[in-house]
């Protein structure tokens, strides 16, 4: 009876989970009981404090989930035996399906016509991609691997996709770690931007109102995705599951002959891959995988990829502003940090702090969406460099 | 392309081709856009002809729109602004009422609770 009852309690969760069985700067602690911990934080952050819910939760659950003892939802399938739910559902991720499928559905629910009344705010997009590159530079000087690094350094393009697809296909050892950075990181745009935004402008230059759009036509929003993804397919391929599926997004919303589509794309498909990508990227972040010194390297990069990415949009738009004699108010660069549409209403917000009058938002949706094509295109660049 | 090991060369080599790749591409298609708009005003652009007749023909007089001194419309802006001040409405007076020109602060604050 004794035998029986000790065989159940050993193989019961309960009579590992203080095992101290992690290392972490030399020092052995029970990893699974800090990540369950560490879980149920990110879930109260998510649920209490709202910070991106709608990912955060269900990563925050697979994180709980893969880090009970014995009950293998991440066990790979060996000959006839299968493999953990988890698993099977991670392949989405590790054949680099759910991103792109969740570019589809961004592209679907973007309006690109701020940009197209407004060609230079692509340029913006563009100088906000500095972050991706100089935290890459620093994570090679840190002593990352250059996949690593690549995929460390992403996470300055504040584009959750994006940073998930190229992990995957590089580092997926790090995914857990880059998926948590990127995420809580573009959360905390609100409390990251601002700083940096007064730090490199003057008041003149955030007063700035800027003239009214134009009016964009149909026949141009509906050209747009297509020549884009001729164009940017034909001179980098290895953009093309992200710009293909966010232009084709585009196309079927701009189109305007197919409503149902355009439905299902913004909202059930959406949430339905959403589910899926968070939990099987929250299952990666296992103990032996999350808890090392290289977290804490890539937590502090991240915020470095962050706000240099924030204050390379930012330098360029002072430029702009000086060489068209104060017409761009260089707090519109802050957007070109994808996060659409959190960085964009951060602008609108400070903008309307320093100038009343001033109604930034579409201005800087322009190049917020082109922060969205500028970071799939270096996500392109690392593939092609590290494939 | 590179190995995983990178030395501080190749990896200054990786950023600075690839922020110039990523510069090029986005320069690229913000020209592709202008050209794209460009070919399709041309096409909307009347022919010379079509500008000559359109002018030629008499000017139809602009039809001034009547004052409205409508009692609905100063009951609903009193109620409005009592609202917003917490007021009561016989704790002050609407002497005049004066549309105003370019953005109001009503259709701004109106604006950016929408977007709250």
């Amino acid at each position: 009876m004794l035998d029986i009852l000790l065989d159940f309690w050993n193989s019961t969760g309960f009579s590992q989970i203080f095992a101290l069985d992690t290392e972490l700067f030399g020092i052995m602690i029970p990893g699974h009981l800090v990540m369950i911990l560490l879980a149920c934080l990110f879930l109260y952050l998510a649920i209490k404090k709202g910070f991106e819910p709608y990912l955060l939760i269900p990563i925050a659950f697979g994180m709980l989930l893969v880090n009970f003892p014995f009950a293998g939802l991440m066990k790979h399938a060996i000959g006839d035996e299968h493999g953990g739910l988890l698993y099977y559902l991670y392949q989405g991720v590790d054949l680099g399906i759910y991103p792109p499928l969740i570019f589809l559905c961004i592209g679907a629910g973007t309006d690109f016509g701020p940009l197209i009344a407004n060609p230079k705010s692509l340029l913006l997009g563009a100088a906000a991609q500095l972050g991706i590159f100089v935290t890459f530079f620093g994570a090679i000087f840190l002593g990352f691997t250059g996949r690593e690094a690549a995929s460390i350094g992403i996470i300055g393009g504040a584009d959750g996709p994006t940073a998930l697809l190229l992990t995957s296909q590089l580092a997926p050892h790090l995914l857990g770690a880059i998926a948590i950075a990127a995420y809580s990181y573009m959360a905390l745009v609100p409390v990251i931007q601002p700083p940096i935004m007064k730090l490199l402008t003057t008041e003149e230059e955030r007063k700035i109102k800027m003239e009214q759009l134009r009016p964009v036509s149909t026949t141009e929003k509906i050209i747009f995705p297509i020549v884009v993804t001729i164009f940017t397919i034909l001179l980098l391929p290895d953009a093309a599951p992200l710009i293909g599926m966010l232009m084709l997004g585009n196309l079927i919303k701009e189109s305007g002959r197919v409503p149902h589509l355009v439905d299902a794309l913004q909202n059930s498909l959406m949430y339905i891959v959403s589910i899926f990508l968070g939990v099987t990227v929250g299952a990666k972040a296992s103990a032996e995988m999350f808890l090392r010194a290289e977290t804490i390297k890539i937590i502090v990069l991240g915020v470095v990829a962050f706000s240099m990415g924030t204050a390379g949009g930012i330098m360029l738009g002072k430029l702009m502003s000086k060489l068209d004699g104060g017409k761009t108010n260089p707090l519109i660069g802050a957007a070109g940090v994808s996060a659409v549409p959190m960085a964009a209403r951060v602008v609108q917000k400070e903008g309307q702090k320093y100038n009343p009058s001033n109604f930034l938002l579409m201005h800087a949706m322009g190049p917020n969406v082109a922060g969205v094509i500028g970071s799939a295109v270096a996500a392109g660049m690392l593939l092609l460099f590290f494939k | 392309m590179f190995g995983d090991q990178l030395t501080l060369s190749q990896a200054v080599t990786v950023c600075l081709f690839s922020i110039s790749i990523v510069f090029l591409v986005l320069l690229s298609i913000s020209w592709l856009i202008t050209l794209t708009a460009k070919i399709l005003n041309r096409k909307k652009a009347p022919s010379p002809v079509q500008a000559i007749a359109a002018a030629a023909a008499p000017e139809p007089e602009p039809v001034k729109a009547p004052v409205q001194d409508s009692g609905e419309i100063t009951a609903a802006i009193t109620a409005a602004v009592a609202a917003y001040l917490g007021k009561n409405s016989s704790q002050f007076v609407v002497r005049s009422i004066r549309p105003v020109s370019g953005e109001s602060d009503w259709s701004r604050i109106s604006r950016t609770n929408s977007l709250q």
